[in-house]
């Protein structure tokens, strides 16, 4: 692991008179695979909004590769970072390989056609060749989720930000998501992804960020910060959860504890 | 198909029709003229602009440029043995108030396309932040209060169309951003705001009230070409900025926020694209009076035809439009009594519309 790609510097966000965000800071190292989690609430979608330049912070900076995100312009900063929305719905017709060639607008200018070979090489690592013809209305929800993230590879940035990637996923294709996401990660790209699952963060991510409130809690590795004291801290004082080693996969397992229970 | 020859092949296919329709308007009125007599009367028209210097006596009619100061010669390329009263009634009567119907037509449905793209709502027509209300409050007060104005009415109503639409942009943005659903809301309340202004003056307006409830209504029927030149410089600049932007409009479909992360400006693409929109619709509706239903039909019709590409869309229901205007308001001005094109546009679309709504999905864009 080298320098930060992605440096998260004491943000703060209000929307409106709520404070979301409170001295956020987090760094990604290049080349690693960091995940965001943390109770519904805790800001997630409204830092990684923080990160790809959709939002301004009040306070403090976010930097890519160095250069500060409030500072360039969008096309610029969609030259560094591609996302992948978990607001996902859509109602137009266009196909999915036209939603896919829109990630390569940073990269062309106005008369020019979209350069194929990007498009073709993102539908294939996301095994969206076949609907390619398809419009994005027909497609299933999961399929909807990879086109998006194909349109994301298509941008070919060194960052990528992902929000509940794998939120409306069955548990297949969960885990290849996030497996091509780990493959992405290893081959030089640099990931930060919002999960809700935990355990699925724990075993594809190289470090975990908890989030509570507005603010984080823990950033480190997964053994390090899934520890029960930090999941009850952060998903609040009734949570009681059990945390084992996963047999299988050799990393954190966390069961949520009902109160009957021993 | 490739996405350039379905745009050509489309646009060229529409072209035809709208060069068929073209000529039978011609043929439609009081006088009879034939279809091949009225191609011919159209072709012996037909001016090439070919030298600034000239030779009076080898080149006939000379059009003097007068703010560059300067005498242009024309080569009449056809001379047809065509009826003098007829040429003069299909070059100099009927062809002016059909080509600008024709660019009124490509001009609204144009801007219709745009802003229901930018908007993101398929009841969005050209004049949803206003431009139609302001035209008509301008049109309707030169009317009713009878006064002499150096533009003369089209250009009072252009006036008051963009200061309306640069109002509604202004009211709509704070902190150098402009969410479309505010857009949309101040658009309704300033349009009921000036309707009631224009009732008021309606109230007013005595003797003048037939010429204004015309003009409220869509009227084509006082076009000269003098009227023709204006608008069709203005439309088709507008034309070409718009079609510059097809792209960015395809990606707004996704949503602003994702257009942002995939690189468009969207705070400047959206004022660009109000701003020449608006400009457009300001120019035909200063022209032709409040003509609705064509930028809010034809869009709809041709996404139906050809999807939802902008790049695709664009051009081919801007000559849609033109189609369904001439065709309109020759059905307007050719019946026993002359009705303003509005009336005909809203009479025969509104039906169409709700057709295809129950055939097909036109609540999606």
């Amino acid at each position: 692991m080298s320098d930060p790609l992605i440096d998260v510097d004491s943000v703060s966000v209000a929307l409106g008179e709520t404070q979301i965000l409170r001295d956020v800071s987090l760094s990604v190292p290049s080349g690693s695979f960091v995940a965001l989690v943390g109770p519904n609430g805790a800001g997630k979608t409204t830092l990684l909004r923080a990160v790809n330049g959709v939002l301004t912070p009040d306070r403090g900076s976010v930097s890519i590769d160095g250069r500060d995100v409030a500072s360039l312009s969008s096309r610029a900063v969609a030259q560094s970072v591609a996302t992948v929305a978990q607001d996902t719905a859509v109602s137009f017709s266009f196909s999915v390989r036209d939603v896919v060639a829109m990630g390569r607008t940073p990269h062309r200018s106005r008369f020019q056609s979209a350069d194929q070979e990007p498009i073709d090489r993102a539908l294939e690592r996301t095994r969206t060749v076949e609907l390619a013809d398809r419009s994005i209305e027909t497609v299933s929800g999961g399929e909807r989720q990879r086109v998006l993230l194909a349109r994301a590879l298509a941008q070919d940035t060194p960052a990528l930000v992902l929000d509940e990637p794998t939120a409306s996923l069955d548990i297949t294709h969960q885990v290849r998501t996030l497996d091509l996401v780990r493959t992405l990660v290893t081959e030089g790209k640099t990931a930060l992804a919002a999960i809700h699952d935990l355990d699925l963060a724990a075993r594809f991510c190289d470090a975990i960020v908890v989030l509570a409130d507005g603010q984080v809690i823990a950033h480190g590795s997964p053994e390090t910060v899934l520890t029960e004291s930090v999941i009850e801290q952060a998903f609040g004082a009734e949570t009681r959860v059990h945390i084992h080693e996963n047999p299988v996969t050799d990393s954190p397992s966390i069961t949520m504890l009902r109160s009957g229970d021993p | 198909m490739g996405r350039w020859k379905r745009t050509l092949w489309w646009s060229l296919g529409l072209s035809v029709v709208l060069a068929g329709t073209i000529v039978w308007s011609v043929t439609v009125g009081p006088v009879n003229v034939p279809a091949a007599t009225v191609i011919q009367a159209i072709l012996n028209a037909v001016a090439i602009p070919a030298a600034v210097t000239i030779d009076p006596e080898t080149s006939a009619p000379i059009a003097h440029v007068p703010w560059i100061g300067i005498d242009v010669g024309f080569i009449h390329p056809f001379s047809f043995s065509v009826p003098r009263a007829k040429q003069i009634i299909v070059a100099q009567i009927r062809l002016p108030r059909i080509v600008l119907a024709a660019i009124v037509g490509f001009t609204l449905s144009t801007a219709g396309t745009v802003m229901q793209g930018l908007f993101r709502n398929p009841m969005a027509d050209p004049s949803i932040i206003g431009v139609s209300s302001g035209a008509a409050v301008g049109a309707v007060m030169v009317l009713v209060f009878g006064v002499s104005v150096p533009f003369g009415l089209q250009g009072v109503a252009f006036l008051a169309a963009l200061i309306t639409a640069f109002a509604v942009y202004l009211i709509a943005t704070t902190n150098g951003r402009t969410p479309v659903e505010t857009l949309l809301l101040a658009g309704v309340a300033v349009q009921t705001f000036l309707g009631a202004v224009v009732s008021y003056l309606l109230l007013q307006a005595g003797k003048s009230v037939n010429t204004v409830l015309h003009w409220l209504m869509g009227d084509l029927a006082a076009a000269g070409w003098d009227d023709v030149t204006g608008t069709l410089v203005l439309s088709l600049c507008s034309f070409a900025i718009l079609i510059v932007f097809a792209q960015d409009l395809n990606v707004l479909l996704l949503g602003e926020e994702q257009a942002q992360t995939v690189g468009i400006d969207v705070e400047r693409t959206k004022r660009v694209l109000l701003a020449v929109a608006s400009l457009a619709t300001a120019a035909a509706v200063s022209v032709a009076g409040v003509i609705g239903f064509v930028g809010l039909i034809v869009p709809h019709m041709l996404r139906l035809l050809v999807g939802p590409d902008h790049r695709v869309l664009l051009p081919t229901s801007a000559i849609a439009g033109a189609i369904f205007l001439v065709g309109t308001d020759t059905v307007a001005r050719g019946g026993a009594t002359q009705l303003p094109v509005g009336i005909v546009t809203a009479a025969l679309g509104a039906p169409f519309f709700l057709y295809l709504l129950r055939r097909r999905e036109v609540h999606q864009l």
